[in-house]
């Protein structure tokens, strides 16, 4: 370290010259702890960050969230109903449900045609054939149903289990539960978050400590190639800078010991030390020319149209590898196809299917599949009756959702719609189920993984919640 | 009609003759049909493949065939299904069962053959609304004034709101802190009402100020000083979704809108009474004697965004969107309600009707964007200049109809100009005695401001009291109905919303010095483990919460204490520099941003050019509010990006050295002297001991590591060192979420 000192450079200066980026990420971590152990202040320095031990042994170390903001149709995708085809412009033979978040009309049939796909046999429709061709690695969950639907409402549940209170989001509590691996970076990155829909409530740690609130990197409004964290360089040097840093831990900390605890000032301090730690850490991983032009093209790089989503999935297994707990990224609203559903819905399927299957690909040759659950799905679903003559409403009570690796048997469809695919009817799966599941996986079980806040326990299931245990492996 | 057979005809043809006998449509069987069928069976939903809302399609039957035979109730389908109790479903959607002598009616109608008037369509927006039970409801209710609560410990007593509020924390066993330090009221007042930290000059005065009155001077000289209509606009300019452009693909700025925002920090500045306030925004062309001013209040109506090249087709659908843009800002911005809700259907939880919606519809719409073709207008205004705001060429408003399901298409009855009917027993008159307009608005507007309009005060007295205390004793500040928060002090509320409008005279400074006065604000916000325990949200107030800066307020704050604020006011939306990146990733990269530079780019962030497609990275970051809409509350967050926006962002370095060059220059070889006024200046405090201690070797080893960096020639260390023990000052928690 001694040498190092003598010749301080800028941090960016250290990471164009260093051949060997992970060294040198390992070298600003070893920097940060030599300069910890120089803090002179009474309180210990925790790091809320570090990694914890699951509950229980676990089967995936962390999730990639696929968020199809606006829902997709489960019948123009996974859920094929020879029924609605056959019955196609007549009234659905049952009631609506008595909420529904406009008014539709007929039956109608799905524009695209089905077939069964891999050794699993998993009915897929023409609009993900990429995605179709790794059925044999994934679970489709055609049962489940939520609460809301709308869309605000269905996000929020989504992401944090209550469509009426800032809650917590999953990825937080998950960073709560675990910690988070490489703690040179946020335990939870939200790459390209809606900002509607409840916006930052999707991804905020609510009254868990500020520290697990998910890091966006960029907004829906940005290009994947620019979601970059803003600021994410500066020009002092490094050394320089952790010299201030703990300045500033040192008298934020005297400070605290005069006003008492407080969550919010208690969640800065800790901000600071990870920005500083990001600062090395992120942008090399989110610099995807280091990649091999093959692998830029598995993920649909070359085209146009895939080419955002491609290296928003990308990035998500870079992330995954360096770590991070919990990924999500969002292919933004795009997918309310209320009118338009032929035209709109096979774009929306064109820009991501590529770039999914190149992620399931990915992950798999590089040995990740086994402990990262991917997480395919949207807020909720659409309705098999007719919006206009080329529309579906929202449909909360029954759509699909995919999971793969992490632990869940492959190649299965778990649960059913009813046969025009309206209601979720045979082994539902709420939210609450799945958010059970996904964190059983993680090794932390829902109803204890809690924390204390106003005077009571809160759990991200509330009180509800089944881990369905039929779709482990 | 075709009536089937033509002994049915003779039937009927008999039974027509007998009026006296005849159920009446209006009075007995259009209610229970809209009440209790309409939801489901109309042309939209069609349940059962059955639409009730014509006699036509009644007579045609659904998917199980007919479903009234005329003259036979018991052989009527319809009739059948309600006596088996299968309608209408019971569960779900809270429709009643048909009550019986409803259900008599009914069937005498049908025997009499069920005659329905001609051309009649009824429609669900007929829906009618308990508006006797509805306007039960807490904030629907008249403002009455409460009596002032005792208090077991009177001593902390200033005024009647530490009477609600202590008398609340002692029925939780809760007390009021103990007074906030001079220094630390001194700062929190000063940002406060002037979103600025006080000046070197301005603490010296007041704490050597021995006074018993010093701090109520202190209070009128800050409510005194122009920086206070820069703060407390820009929170109403978050109301009226203000930007400085109109949104979508060109984004195009928006002329001479900073006319608006001007004149609301002028307002503020002359403290014009709210009820003024409102009037001019809403109808300022409308008055008696309308001036320059009044017209550019009207900008209101013109702040939200523009779609500046619409699909023919859309056209219609657009224009309903942009009226709904008008109907929900006014009704959120000065009602607190969230009628935008029953554009579509009535509203699921409140007593607001889809003819409540269209009928301010009504009042609104006439209103026009004066543009041309693809561009956007300001329009001359006598000899003072142009102004930006909607214009209404017509005494008499084509006609504006209800839009069945929301839709441009489809075409509801025509509706009349008229206030949500749960707050008006009586509907005020719109006289359409115009001059150059209808004057519906102001029609509207006099309505808002009468004495006894039970939301207008309350709302706009809790927007003041969220401000400075981070949460509206109704926390939800723009949603008073049914789904947002009750009140926590519900006395406390109405006594100061009776005050503002009896007492006060709608005054906001009356009711910043009134809420500044109070022990309640002046109490310290340290943290006390018993009281967490009790209250762990500090909803009671028993300390002053802890809240961060808004962005704004940071901003200026650090240009105040570098010395480089640049105080000049009014005029058009300056653009300040932004990082490449960011242009780099605008769709139109050329004429997206030209930045300016020089002095003017150290104005106050209120005048900072608010461009719709492209937020400041640092204003976003920071959780700028969203532009497109109404927003009542910032939200709050503390993530790492913030923390490297502070650290690394050329803004915050360029203040970081321009202070500590300050110290230097005033300060000159005395270290010492240099860390007592970089505390006095960031946090109006001194340094504890510790402190000044930590920060003098902090400078000694800063300065060694900058001598060892081989990379720069060592000069200026110093000066260097200075810059990271000032941006360390400027980062602080306490600089940031002040005491």
């Amino acid at each position: 370290m001694h040498s190092f000192n003598k010749s301080l450079t800028t941090r960016r200066e250290m990471l164009t010259q260093s051949a060997n980026g992970f060294g040198m990420l390992a070298l600003s971590a070893m920097l940060a702890e030599e300069a910890k152990a120089d803090v002179k202040i009474n309180a210990p320095i925790q790091d809320p960050l570090a990694p914890k031990a699951p509950q229980f042994p676990a089967k995936a170390k962390r999730v990639i969230f696929l968020f199809m903001h606006g829902g997709p149709s489960q019948v123009d995708t996974f859920d094929y109903k020879p029924l609605l085809e056959r019955d196609d412009g007549k009234p659905l033979p049952f009631n609506k449900p008595r909420v529904v978040s406009g008014q539709t009309g007929n039956l109608l049939k799905s524009p695209w045609s089905f077939k069964q796909h891999g050794q699993s046999g998993a009915w897929a429709s023409e609009l993900f054939p990429e995605i179709a061709s790794h059925s044999d690695d994934i679970c489709f969950i055609k049962s489940m149903y939520g609460s809301n639907s709308r869309h605000g409402g269905a996000l929020l549940e989504l992401h944090t289990g209550s469509d009426t209170f800032v809650r917590p989001s999953m990825g937080s509590w998950v960073t709560y539960g675990l910690g988070t691996e490489n703690r040179n970076l946020p335990g939870f990155i939200t790459v390209c978050p809606t900002l509607s829909h409840g916006a930052e409530n999707n991804f905020s740690s609510a009254f868990l400590p500020a520290i697990y609130q998910g890091t966006p990197v960029g907004n829906a409004g940005t290009p994947s190639d620019k979601a970059k964290i803003p600021f994410i360089t500066g020009e002092t040097p490094t050394q320089l800078q952790r010299m201030e840093i703990d300045f500033f831990n040192r008298m934020n900390r005297e400070r605290l010991q005069v006003t008492g605890p407080d969550n919010a000032l208690e969640g800065r301090i800790d901000s600071f030390e990870l920005a500083f730690r990001m600062q090395a850490a992120a942008p090399q991983l989110q610099d995807l020319s280091s990649e091999t032009p093959a692998t830029q093209k598995l993920y649909g790089l070359d085209d146009p149209a895939t080419a955002n989503y491609g290296r928003q999935c990308l990035m998500a297994r870079r992330f995954a590898e360096a770590g991070v707990r919990f990924i999500q990224i969002s292919h933004s609203y795009k997918w309310d196809q209320h009118g338009n559903l032929r035209k709109d819905h096979a774009k929306n399927a064109r820009e991501v299917d590529r770039p999914i299957a190149g992620l399931l690909y990915d992950l798999k040759q590089r040995g990740l599949l086994e402990d990262t659950l991917v997480w395919w799905g949207g807020e909720f679903g659409r309705t098999p009756t007719a919006q206009g003559g080329d529309g579906r409403d929202h449909n909360p009570h029954g759509f699909t959702m995919w999971l793969a690796g992490g632990g869940i048997k492959p190649g299965i469809s778990y649960g059913a719609t009813d046969d025009y695919g309206y209601y979720s009817v045979e082994n539902k799966v709420h939210f609450h189920d799945l958010h059970a599941t996904i964190l059983h996986q993680l090794g932390l079980d829902h109803e204890k993984l809690t924390y204390k806040h106003a005077g009571r326990n809160f759990r991200l299931t509330d009180v509800h919640g089944r881990v369905v245990r039929e779709i482990l492996a | 009609m075709n009536f089937g057979t033509p002994l049915l005809l003779l039937i009927v043809l008999f039974l027509f003759a007998v009026p006296i006998q005849a159920a009446d449509f209006e009075k007995d069987i259009a209610p229970v049909l809209i009440e209790h069928c309409l939801e489901c069976h109309q042309p939209n939903k069609k349940s059962g493949g059955l639409d009730l809302t014509s006699f036509i399609m009644m007579k045609a039957g659904g998917d199980q065939g007919a479903v009234l035979v005329l003259g036979n109730p018991k052989e009527s389908l319809m009739i059948q299904r309600i006596e088996a109790g299968e309608m209408p479903p019971k569960e779900g959607r809270g429709l009643k069962a048909v009550a019986s002598a409803d259900l008599l009616k009914f069937k005498e109608w049908i025997s009499e053959g069920a005659k329905w008037p001609a051309n009649r369509t009824l429609g669900i927006h007929e829906r009618k609304v308990d508006l006797k039970a509805a306007r039960e409801f807490w904030s629907f209710q008249k403002v009455k004034r409460p009596a002032i609560p005792k208090v077991k410990d009177a001593s902390r007593v200033s005024n009647p709101i530490d009477s609600f509020i202590i008398s609340k924390l002692e029925a939780n066993n809760l007390s009021l802190a103990q007074p906030a330090s001079k220094g630390n009221l001194l700062r929190r007042a000063s940002l406060g009402i002037r979103g600025l930290p006080p000046t070197l000059e301005e603490q010296d005065r007041f704490l050597k100020d021995q006074r018993p009155d010093s701090y109520l001077s202190l209070v009128e000289q800050f409510l005194g000083d122009p920086a206070h209509g820069e703060k407390w606009a820009r929170h109403w300019l978050d109301l009226v979704r203000y930007a400085d452009s109109n949104g979508y693909e060109r984004d195009a700025a928006k002329p001479s809108v900073w006319k608006y925002r001007d004149y609301v920090i002028a307002a503020f500045n002359n403290d014009k009474p709210y009820d003024r306030f409102v009037l001019e925004q809403i109808a300022g062309d409308e008055l008696p004697e309308p001036s320059f001013e009044t017209m550019v209040a009207t900008g209101f109506h013109a702040l939200g965004t523009w779609q500046d090249e619409v699909d023919p087709l859309e056209a219609a659908q657009y224009r309903a969107d942009e009226v709904d843009d008008l109907i929900r800002t006014t009704t959120q911005t000065f009602l607190g309600l969230t009628i935008g809700c029953a554009r579509c259907h009535n509203h699921k939880f409140d007593p607001l009707t889809m003819v409540d919606y269209y009928s301010l519809g009504a009042i609104l719409s006439p209103l026009k964007r004066p543009n041309q073709g693809r561009t956007d207008a300001d329009i001359p205004y006598g000899n003072f200049g142009k102004l930006y705001r909607l214009v209404e060429s017509s005494t008499k408003p084509n006609p504006t109809h209800l839009l069945l399901s929301g839709r441009a298409s489809n075409l509801g009855p025509e509706m009349k100009p008229q206030v949500p009917a749960v707050l008006a027993p009586q509907q005020p008159e719109f006289p359409e005695k115009g001059k150059q307009t209808s004057e519906r608005r102001l029609a509207l507007a006099q309505w808002l401001i009468q004495k006894d309009n039970p939301l207008v005060s309350r709302v706009i007295v809790n927007r003041v009291w969220q401000q400075h205390f981070g949460v509206g004793l109704v926390a939800t500040s723009s949603d008073f109905g049914q789904m947002g928060a009750r009140p926590t002090h519900p006395e406390l509320l109405d006594w100061l919303a009776h005050w503002f409008v009896h007492d006060a005279k709608w005054s906001l400074k009356e009711l910043h010095r009134l809420i500044l006065l109070s022990e309640t604000y002046r109490q310290d916000s340290f943290h006390r483990e018993a009281a967490a325990l009790v209250d762990p949200e500090n909803k009671f107030l028993w300390r002053f919460p802890y809240k961060r800066l808004d962005i704004e307020s940071i901003r200026d704050s650090m240009l105040s204490v570098s010395g480089n604020l640049n105080k000049s006011m009014q005029g058009p939306g300056i653009f300040l520099p932004v990082p490449d990146v960011v242009i780099e990733a605008h769709t139109d990269k050329q004429a997206a941003w030209k930045a300016e530079s020089g002095n003017v780019i150290n104005r106050r962030t209120i005048y900072a050019f608010v461009k719709r497609t492209l937020t400041l990275p640092l204003l976003e970051t920071f959780d700028f509010c969203d532009t497109t809409q109404s927003s009542e509350k910032r939200s709050s967050t503390n993530v790492a990006p913030q923390a490297l926006t502070l650290f690394n962002s050329q803004f915050v370095n360029h203040q970081a050295e321009q202070l500590a060059f300050r110290l230097l220059r005033d300060f000159k070889d005395d270290q010492g002297m240099q860390v007592e006024m970089v505390f006095k200046l960031c946090l109006a405090r001194s340094p504890t001991e510790s402190e000044k201690a930590a920060m003098l070797s902090f400078l000694q080893k800063e300065s060694k590591a900058i001598q060892m960096d081989a990379t720069k020639a060592p000069s200026n260390i110093e000066h260097r060192a200075m810059v990271q023990a000032c941006r360390v000052m400027l980062n602080l928690n306490e600089f940031l979420y002040p005491n």
